[in-house]
């Protein structure tokens, strides 16, 4: 950068500050509009992050190793059979911050004495399942389930209101042993969770899965092993995709596959490769209500400056020269605004509204997207990036009419204007 | 030697469907190191006849040769060029850029010529101290008077050591004194420095120290005459 370059940003700056109110005002557009812009795709992107860890939460995990057809037909027959020593062959794979868990999940009937109703058993180990599926967290009422327990289940807090049951109330499970053959126990309830999601609640009972297992007469079975990972974000799928592969490769059983979640859920998986997308048009669109008003205020300071443009020609200044000199303040403008704008967006997501946003009131239809009813905005580097990168690459175009304007006074003319 | 040769120059104005002719058929040499004044009425074609010499417009007729270079033959980036290294300006007002001090604005040409800092302090410090102003160098053009003003841009106009310096009505709004003690200046430098100065003027006091008094009217020379 020359010293006529500096010399250039110290005219376009002070000139800025010749008329502050105009001035003011339009970086106030700028900030509000590039604020929205951080803002509104933090809490877009906390919303995703709530649904992919609600999700994988919800019994699915980062990685799942299953027989492939259970996904397409979860029965019995899909099971994994020795799954302790697949369980031991996959754990040596593991990092160290790897958890793996394995459940027993069959198709039920849940009874009562006056209703039947149609559920999914789920065999687990619950002294594993902390920090790994909802099942991990303390539950809403109740006691969780001992190791030992031969008869204890959970239930959803939804389902115990349904059916009208209490905790210690017996109930009888059926479901289809290892011969497809029907099999009833009774169980005792010891206690009620809570999810995020009140169809989890009325969908899953727990029990012990060396119980599930005994009971359907397939001892060391299961029909999933699932893996989690301690991660930051749940974008972070690439040590997620190394493992998958690694597991896949080693894995001896051929009717076994490892799968992660975004395999797993291939929905949730679109709508966030789409969401970048999305926040791209948010981007622009909001930037086109905001580039009229910066391209009007421009164009109202250069048509003041005629005659200042005029002498700028007259010295010798080229007519380069001049749109630099206008897309300098432009610029200047630009990056006042990215950031004042970049801070604020910081402190309003990190701060402000750091501690989640309730959107308790939107309660059923949130949560038939599976939405969290908190949403913790998640502010990403990328998307800052992509909120000023839109803002200084179009400010630029928008700032080059009036600065094509300016260059096309003739000294001439502008000396007519005094 | 001639330094501007003006051959047969016409230009006419348009204003909607009216034409004016404000030069027709003009022809002027002017020497390296007059000190000549264009003299006439308000339309007369004086501030015309100034602008092609400087390159500001382009003649519709006849041309204008700079140091025997051809000002028609030359495009828009050439003769700002041109401009830059070897003519200097002083307008009737708005003569400085409002958001720069005094010797920035002087320091501004420079820079534009990309001259070394070490060098710019120096001339234009020299420059300031030679116009009375070194104690206003880092005053803004609204914190100067008048008289201020045009000698900070009679210093901007002949810092770069221009061949030429045109002046539009450089005293028009000057009372009488600082008028003329601008002109004393100008009269120094042009002594001094054997710096060509043409006015375009109608104020007698300028006529009074021109060595060289050329009237217009109605966009013709009428008069031609050497003190």
């Amino acid at each position: 950068m020359t010293t006529a370059d500096w010399m250039s940003i110290q005219i376009g700056w002070r000139n800025l500050w010749r008329n502050p109110r105009r001035t003011l005002i339009i970086l106030t557009a700028i900030v509000i509009g590039i604020i929205s812009m951080i803002v509104m795709s933090a809490f877009g992107r906390g919303m995703m992050e709530g649904m992919v860890r609600n999700s994988i939460d919800n019994l699915v995990g980062h990685i799942k190793i299953q027989n492939p057809l259970y996904r397409i037909d979860p029965a019995v027959d899909n099971r994994i059979d020795t799954v302790s020593e697949v369980a031991d062959q996959i754990s040596g794979l593991l990092p160290e911050d790897g958890r793996l868990v394995k459940r027993l999940r069959l198709d039920g009937v849940l009874s009562t004495s006056r209703d039947h109703v149609g559920v999914m058993v789920v065999g687990v180990q619950p002294e594993l399942e902390t920090g790994v599926s909802f099942i991990g967290r303390p539950l809403y009422k109740g006691t969780a389930l001992d190791p030992d327990d031969t008869n204890g289940l959970l239930i959803g807090q939804a389902l115990l209101e349904r059916l009208g049951l209490e905790i210690g109330k017996k109930v009888v499970l059926m479901s289809q042993d290892s011969a497809s053959e029907g099999r009833a126990k009774a169980f005792r309830i010891r206690g009620s969770y809570r999810t995020e999601l009140r169809d989890t609640e009325k969908r899953y009972v727990f029990v012990n899965l060396h119980t599930f297992q005994d009971m359907i007469g397939a001892p060391d079975t299961a029909t999933e092993i699932a893996v989690n990972l301690d991660l930051a974000t749940t974008y972070q799928t690439g040590r997620i995709e190394e493992l998958v592969n690694r597991i896949n490769e080693q894995l001896d059983n051929e009717n076994l596959a490892a799968n992660g979640w975004r395999e797993l859920l291939p929905a949730i998986a679109a709508y966030i490769d789409m969401f970048d997308v999305y926040m791209l048009i948010w981007f622009v669109v909001v930037f086109i209500a905001m580039g009229f008003g910066l391209a009007n205020t421009v164009l109202m300071a250069v048509y003041e400056r005629m005659r200042e443009f005029g002498l700028q020609r007259a010295l010798g200044v080229r007519a380069t020269g001049i749109i630099k000199s206008v897309i300098i303040e432009v610029v200047l403008l630009l990056l006042i605004g990215m950031a004042v704008a970049d801070f604020s967006s910081l402190f309003l997501v990190e701060v402000v509204f750091g501690s989640g946003i309730d959107l308790g009131s939107f309660g059923a239809g949130i949560e038939m997207w599976g939405i969290s009813r908190v949403v913790y905005p998640v502010i990403s580097l990328k998307d800052i990036f992509m909120a000023n990168g839109v803002v200084i690459l179009l400010g630029l175009l928008v700032g080059l009419y009036p600065a094509l304007h300016a260059a096309r006074f003739t000294p001439v003319e502008t000396m007519r204007h005094l | 030697m001639a330094i501007i040769r003006v051959d047969s120059v016409s230009k006419v104005y348009h204003q909607g469907r009216v034409s004016f002719k404000a030069l027709d058929n003009v022809a002027l040499s002017i020497e390296k190191g007059e000190f000549v004044a264009l003299a006439g009425p308000s339309g007369s074609g004086k501030t015309t006849l100034l602008n092609l010499i400087g390159g500001l417009d382009t003649p519709d007729e006849g041309e204008v040769y700079f140091d025997h270079k051809n000002l028609s033959e030359m495009n828009d980036s050439q003769r700002a060029d041109l401009r830059l290294h070897h003519i200097g300006f002083v307008f009737q007002a708005y003569n400085l850029i409002p958001v720069l001090t005094a010797a920035e604005n002087i320091d501004y040409i420079l820079l534009l010529q990309k001259v070394e800092k070490s060098v710019r302090s120096l001339k234009v410090n020299a420059i300031l101290q030679e116009v009375g102003l070194a104690e206003k160098a880092t005053n803004r053009p609204d914190e100067l008077s008048g008289g201020q003003q045009q000698r900070v841009a009679v210093a901007r106009a002949i810092i770069t050591d221009p061949q030429v310096v045109l002046a539009d009505e450089p005293t028009a709004n000057l009372d009488s004194k600082t008028g003329r003690k601008l002109l004393e200046m100008m009269k120094q430098m042009n002594r001094s420095k054997q710096v060509t100065f043409i006015f375009a003027t109608h104020d007698p006091m300028v006529m009074e120290f021109a060595d060289r008094l050329v009237s217009l009217q109605d966009g013709r020379i009428v008069s031609d005459t050497r003190k």
